[in-house]
């Protein structure tokens, strides 16, 4: 892994990752039964570079915001790269929006630059919201055929093809990275705006705890655009040498069938798609034959009381080796978030030897705020506060607000973090010396607003609500 | 060739056996969300059913948004 401390934005770590660890494998693409792509991370610069000097040649500099649509795939990735090294501000949006909400974002965010995919271009140049991104000035669309009509939209490929060499742009890290937009729990999304330092110091925290390496192979299936696949499914394992892989389509067959083709390591999932995964599991171990059924669940016992004050993921896979093997026999944890998960969920994973890693965060406070070192493993906890990570309690003696650091504010003096006209509504100075800006995670409810309330246990813990 | 009208009553004969609703309860313009009480994930599922029968492959990306199964249908018949 680089050591992150010595770099001052994701360009130059990135910049860096790609040289040191050239022959490792970055990316793995495939579409259904099919493998599309296979890079190294030598093979990701060469496509990128191209990518950064034709986007520079258009004009994209320092701080010209950059918006990517597209869903998860290895383009995303070697544009959200070219992006950084032009020392542009990404922006990226969810390919699920519709059209006309897209174009709102697009406009709000003032994006010079898009980057897409052929068959959302084909609904985005037919809205009649492309009248509304006036700064809009330079569309690339991916993987369009031959004769595809592009309106004003350039062919992605034919950026590759570009032999001028791309100026590297140094950015510092109170310099605004990404403009994630987020509406929490409902309400108008608004645009988080994230320094680079946010995805360097976050990474460092996460790391320690879920380590990537070369070989290791996360499994990208939450849309890249949100703020745990952008860290666990490309900051991450590319500063660690590490792969991710990419599905073309998310049908459960052809997901279920990645785990053991690609020996996945880690996947990020969202509760749902866990519990999907859980009931699946369930059904099978219910229709075993009786006998069958109590040596299965001896083993799982075993395991439970095996693995009480810590994971032993060698002991899980020796135990209950064919549960292991349907995952590909190298699946070290999944890791969960975006909504609340059920503790029983959490429990049946873990007593099958598979660590869930729950978490608790916010887009504006930098992703995951805490997650579940499981040691000891609990079913009923977001774990405690990554390292460097604060949490305030507005009264520890009570049940009370819970304040987060708002890490994408922190440069008090532009009294920066949400875009715009989201700047006033969630953020207010914490009381004392400190200039530090804070999210309150107690917001008005008949504004439609989230509210993260807390209740005190005399064990200390502290239960999160609303 | 199969016309529309065949596309959609198949795709609707497909959803009512896979989902267990009596068929001629459902219609080519309903929210197959809301008739169904399906999530996202149980819509895929029926995606795969529907590409099974008619031997196609549909990308992810055509059926983005569509909720109704006269789109769907739509979508499917010029796949045909």
């Amino acid at each position: 892994m680089l050591d992150l401390a010595k770099y001052s934005s994701i360009g130059a770590a990135l910049k860096d990752a790609l040289d040191q660890f050239a022959n490792e494998i970055c990316l793995i693409e495939s579409d259904r039964d099919r493998e599309k792509e296979r890079l190294t991370y030598r093979d990701f610069k060469d496509r990128a570079l191209p990518v950064a000097s034709a986007l520079q040649q258009a004009g994209l500099g320092a701080n010209e915001r950059a918006a990517i649509i597209m869903t998860n795939q290895s383009k995303w990735l070697i544009s959200a790269y070219a992006i950084f090294f032009c020392g542009g501000i990404l922006v990226p949006l969810d390919y699920k929006l519709t059209p006309d909400e897209q174009w709102q974002l697009l406009t709000h965010s003032g994006a010079s630059v898009l980057i897409t995919e052929y068959p959302i271009w084909r609904q985005l140049a037919a809205s009649s919201g492309r009248a509304t991104a006036t700064k809009l000035r330079t569309i690339l669309a991916t993987e369009a055929p031959s004769n595809a009509e592009l309106a004003d939209a350039g062919r992605w490929e034919d950026a590759l093809a570009n032999k001028v060499a791309p100026t590297f742009v140094s950015r510092t890290r109170q310099d605004v990275a990404t403009i994630v937009y987020s509406s929490g729990t409902g309400g108008r999304p608004k645009g988080c705006m994230m320094t680079h330092e946010n995805y360097l110091e976050q990474c460092v925290a996460l790391t320690s705890l879920y380590p990537f390496v070369p070989g290791f192979r996360y499994l990208s299936i939450l849309p890249t655009n949100h703020a745990i696949d952008f860290m666990v499914g490309f900051f991450g394992p590319f500063i660690c040498g590490a792969t991710v892989v990419h599905l073309r389509t998310l049908r459960p067959e052809f997901v279920r069938d990645a785990f053991p083709k690609y020996k996945i390591t880690y996947v990020s999932l969202v509760p749902l798609i866990l519990k999907n995964l859980q009931k699946g599991l369930q059904a099978r171990f219910d229709a075993l034959p009786s006998g069958k059924r109590k040596i299965f669940n001896a083993l799982v016992s075993t395991n439970r009381a095996l693995t009480k004050s810590r994971p032993r993921l060698g002991l899980s896979r020796l135990l209950l080796k064919q549960v292991h093997a349907g995952f590909g026999g190298e699946l070290r944890a999944i890791i969960v978030g975006g909504a609340f998960t059920e503790p029983q969920t959490l429990q049946f994973f873990y007593d099958l030897g598979i660590p869930v890693a729950n978490g608790y965060g916010l887009t504006e406070a930098g992703t995951a705020i805490t997650v579940n070192d499981l040691r000891p493993f609990r079913a009923d906890t977001v774990g405690k506060p990554l390292p460097g990570m604060e949490v305030r309690v507005a009264d520890p003696d009570k049940d009370g607000d819970v304040w987060l650091p708002q890490r994408a504010g922190t440069d008090h003096r532009s009294d920066r973090g949400w875009l715009a006209e989201d700047r006033r509504s969630r953020t207010f100075r914490s009381p004392g010396p400190s200039p530090t800006l804070w999210a309150q995670e107690k917001y008005d409810r008949h504004r439609g607003r989230q509210e993260h309330l807390s209740r005190r246990y005399r064990s200390g813990l502290r239960e999160l609500a609303g | 060739m199969r016309t529309i009208d065949q596309t959609t009553q198949e795709i609707l004969d497909l959803a009512s056996k896979h989902f267990n609703v009596p068929a001629g309860t459902l219609s080519p313009d309903d929210d197959f969300f809301k008739k169904l009480g399906i999530d996202s994930l149980q819509t895929l599922e029926l995606l795969s059913r529907i590409e099974n029968h008619f031997n196609i492959e549909l990308p992810d990306y055509e059926v983005q948004g569509v909720s109704d199964f006269r789109t769907l249908a739509s979508r499917i018949q010029s796949r045909l």
